[in-house]
């Protein structure tokens, strides 16, 4: 017999509810689904179902995350390889990098299903699976400098005042990873803000450098030539060799995890679509205006597209299903909208440099407005079914 | 039992099952020695009953519990009534249900009636014929049929039974057709068919709509608006638009009916064992499944499930005594081992029902409102109304919500509602 399936039978006992850690219940299940099938039992009909379940929709979401991650481990060493000086290689580079971005996700993941358990004890349901996705998302929007004990802070928040107090996976009004990143951003504005680049610290002291959106040409020469002085060309900016958030640095890897998602049909392609479309028409209007030079607002819609989070934010938390609209024309309008939202506030407000984050949970608060009308709309036409 | 591959990148297509080449003979039940019949009345003890405890009945007898009752079964056997007791159904309906003691030394011939094709007389007897021809919709003055349709595709998945019954028996197929063309005065009269079993089709003055074989195409909703051009309203039956569906087991039972001027009891049925594989048998209304189990050698344990017409739209019955009713097609026993989960996770919005749905209904919406009992609302604006229960949410929800199960209790609370004011 597999192994690790005769210990789970070994433990079955203990945390079935006549045995000693019947609290902790809820653990034992989420554990032993994690590596098995779901045991199955149902009362009603219809008597068949699809084998598709929550835990594996998410784990295809860890599964799009992964070029993400890899390459922000890889990137994340070469950076600070090139803050202090040296060129460092693949493997290297991907080391050192893994050395810093690992104990984030660790502390991500630890604490905040310390909180999911501690609910799931309390309110006796199984441990939902929603959160090893926010889990691992929370820790890829945030830069690699980040003090551990502002992430455990973040995820607690994200995760209790983002979810728990809504009732959980498929009942909160935000997406979780990105109500932590808010609060991080708003509580510790220095650690957050993108100015300061120390990953490897204990290797290399006082390394600053700003992020792409950070940069402002002065004196009348245009943003792209000042970019690209700083490093931020074009081609830099797509595939990702440039400092910022562990996971929203490469424009190429946040493509493959959206055109993943869009292929297995777990992330909606309106979404992703209406925001990329959302994104391009409000650049090339500010494009158009007129006395901006030197300013974001004069980036024009490529650089808008690549620089900063906002594929990283539309493919993976503005897909997130719960707290989008649930109308297939509310998700274009809500798509369409973050792509759009994220340009004005890059553009007129420099105060938040990223506006893709709150883009999005501005527009996760108006999803449920956006259904409304929709159906709204429906019933008014009265659109006739089968 | 179904399965779909997991990486499968496309919303699941699930196909009937089709009849095979060769079909084989079913393999005949014995008649059992308690039969059990349901009324779909409850019983009153302040009424004067007209049947009780110990009373002889004839094989063909009409059974009646008050004077003025219009509920009737019609006993398949001679013997005597050896209980009358109350029953309750699906949703907790109140029915009665009549236990016959089988005495098999009495005569096995059926009372001989004297058949007339008029739809009165239709209702009034032959309500209880296997395949349950719906002969009390087509005598109700209120109801204009235009259109019948004989639905010789199944509608339901792993079963076969139309299929079989419409191919087996084309000669009764026919003269049932004319029959009830007779009684009724509905000229057009089609046969829904899998297109596999074109060559079968009964030529005369049959219309023959060919299904395609991905489930629901044979749903009533689905057959009329593919292939009648009529799309049935929401909250509207296709009785109300004109079109009635009947079984063609219960066409070509009223042809034999006819034929041997007497009553016919044998009912087809599919039954899926806990392997999967099928059993095609005959056996008499009224048969507790348990005979049919112990006959066939099929163990049901605790826990495990019998589940009548068919996986994606029948009920769960919680007695193995459950006895074959004039239609029930399908049986299908799922071991408690492989019986799917149900959770309490909440709907999570990932609009895999949305897109399965043919009704184009927002399911993930409805829901919401199913939950928290607010049915007038999820009728008014959220298409309650429009779902024609076929299951297939339910089949691909993420979250493993009973969600079929939420719209027909949703249905069955708006009806009582309705019914109030």
């Amino acid at each position: 017999m597999n192994p690790i399936k005769k210990i789970f039978e070994l433990l079955e006992y203990d945390f079935s509810d006549a045995g000693k850690f019947a609290k902790l219940g809820p653990l034992f299940d989420a554990t032993k689904t994690f590596f098995f099938l779901p045991s199955p039992k149902n009362k009603m009909g219809p008597f068949i179902r699809d084998h598709l379940d929550l835990k594996r929709y998410m784990s295809f979401v860890i599964i799009s995350l992964l070029p993400v991650l890899f390459f922000g481990m890889y990137n994340t060493g070469y950076q600070s390889g090139l803050a202090r000086g040296e060129t460092l290689e693949f493997w290297a580079s991907f080391l050192s990098g893994a050395w810093v971005v690992m104990p984030i996700i660790i502390v991500s993941y630890g604490v905040g299903f310390f909180w999911e358990i501690l609910f799931a004890a309390i309110r006796r349901h199984p441990i939902s699976e929603g959160f090893l996705v926010t889990g691992l998302l929370f820790p890829l929007t945030l830069p690699p400098t980040i003090p551990l004990w502002q992430v455990a802070l973040g995820i607690s928040f994200g995760v209790v005042i983002g979810k728990e107090i809504f009732g959980g996976t498929g009942r909160n009004i935000l997406n979780p990873a990105l109500t932590a990143r808010a609060f991080v951003f708003f509580s510790y504005p220095v650690t957050m803000s993108g100015n300061v680049w120390v990953a490897g610290a204990d290797a290399v002291d006082g390394i600053t450098g700003a992020t792409a959106l950070a940069v402002n040409a002065e004196g009348g020469t245009s943003l792209f030539s000042t970019l690209s002085d700083q490093g931020f060309s074009l081609s830099n900016l797509f595939f990702g060799f440039v400092p910022g958030s562990i996971g929203e640095t490469s424009a190429l890897c946040c493509l493959i995890g959206a055109v993943f998602l869009m292929v297995t049909r777990i992330g909606n392609y309106r979404i992703i679509l209406g925001g990329i479309a959302g994104l391009i028409i409000t650049a090339i209007l500010f494009y158009f205006l007129p006395g901006t030079k030197g300013t974001w607002a004069d980036a024009g819609p490529l650089y808008h597209l690549c620089a900063g989070g906002f594929l990283f934010g539309i493919s993976f938390m503005a897909t997130d299903p719960v707290s989008a609209p649930g109308t297939n024309p509310g998700r274009w309008i809500f798509g369409f909208l973050i792509g759009f939202l994220t340009v004005i506030l890059r553009v007129a407000n420099p105060a938040f440099a990223e506006g893709v984050m709150l883009a999005i949970l501005f527009m996760n608060v108006f999803a449920p407005l956006l259904d409304h009308l929709v159906m709204k709309h429906r019933i008014s036409k009265r659109i006739p079914n089968v | 039992m179904i399965k779909r591959s997991f990486f499968a990148l496309s919303r699941p297509r699930l196909t009937y099952d089709l009849l095979e080449p060769d079909p084989l003979e079913p393999q005949t039940i014995p008649v059992p020695d308690l039969i059990t019949l349901f009324l779909t009345e409850s019983i009153d003890s302040k009424r004067p009953a007209l049947i009780k405890k110990g009373d002889p009945v004839e094989k063909g007898q009409k059974l009646v519990l008050y004077e003025d009752s219009t509920a009737y079964a019609v006993s398949p056997v001679a013997g005597t009534i050896k209980m009358i007791d109350s029953y309750s159904d699906d949703f907790g309906a109140i029915a009665t249900c009549i236990i016959i003691a089988h005495d098999p030394v009495r005569t096995s011939q059926a009372q001989s009636m004297e058949m007339s094709e008029d739809i009165s007389f239709a209702a009034a007897h032959l309500l209880k014929l296997p395949g349950a021809p719906p002969f009390d919709i087509l005598a109700d003055e209120n109801v204009n049929i235009t259109t019948i349709v004989i639905t010789g595709a199944d509608t339901d998945l792993l079963t076969t039974t139309s299929q079989y019954v419409t191919t087996s028996h084309i000669r009764d197929l026919e003269q049932g057709a004319k029959i009830l063309k007779q009684i009724t005065n509905v000229s057009r009269i089609c046969i829904t068919l899998p297109e596999s079993l074109n060559g079968n089709a009964p030529t005369a003055s049959l219309q023959v709509l060919q299904t395609g074989t991905v489930y629901p195409d044979t749903l009533p909703a689905m057959i009329m608006k593919d292939h009648l051009d009529q799309i049935l309203p929401a909250g509207k039956t296709p009785e109300e638009m004109g079109v009635c569906f009947i079984r063609a087991e219960a066409v070509v039972s009223l042809a034999r009916a006819f034929a041997a001027k007497a009553y016919i009891f044998e009912k087809h049925v599919t039954l899926v064992d806990k392997n999967a594989s099928r059993h095609r048998i005959k056996a008499v209304i009224g048969t507790p499944l348990s005979n049919i189990f112990s006959q066939l050698d099929i163990q049901v344990n605790d826990q495990d499930r019998i589940i009548i017409g068919g996986p994606m739209r029948g009920y769960a019955t919680f007695t193995v005594h459950h006895p074959v009713t004039p239609d029930m097609d399908t049986v299908v026993v799922q071991d408690q081992r492989i019986i799917p989960k149900i959770s309490d996770t909440p709907c999570v919005n990932c609009g895999k029902c949305v897109q399965i749905c043919p009704a184009d209904i927002q399911v993930n919406l409805l829901v919401r409102f199913l939950e928290t009992n607010q049915y007038e609302e999820a009728t008014d604006k959220y298409d309650l109304d429009a779902c024609i229960e076929c299951g297939l949410c339910t089949y691909v929800c993420t979250s493993q919500i009973a969600l079929g199960q939420y719209i027909r209790l949703g249905k069955h609370e708006l009806r009582k509602l309705r019914a109030d004011v």
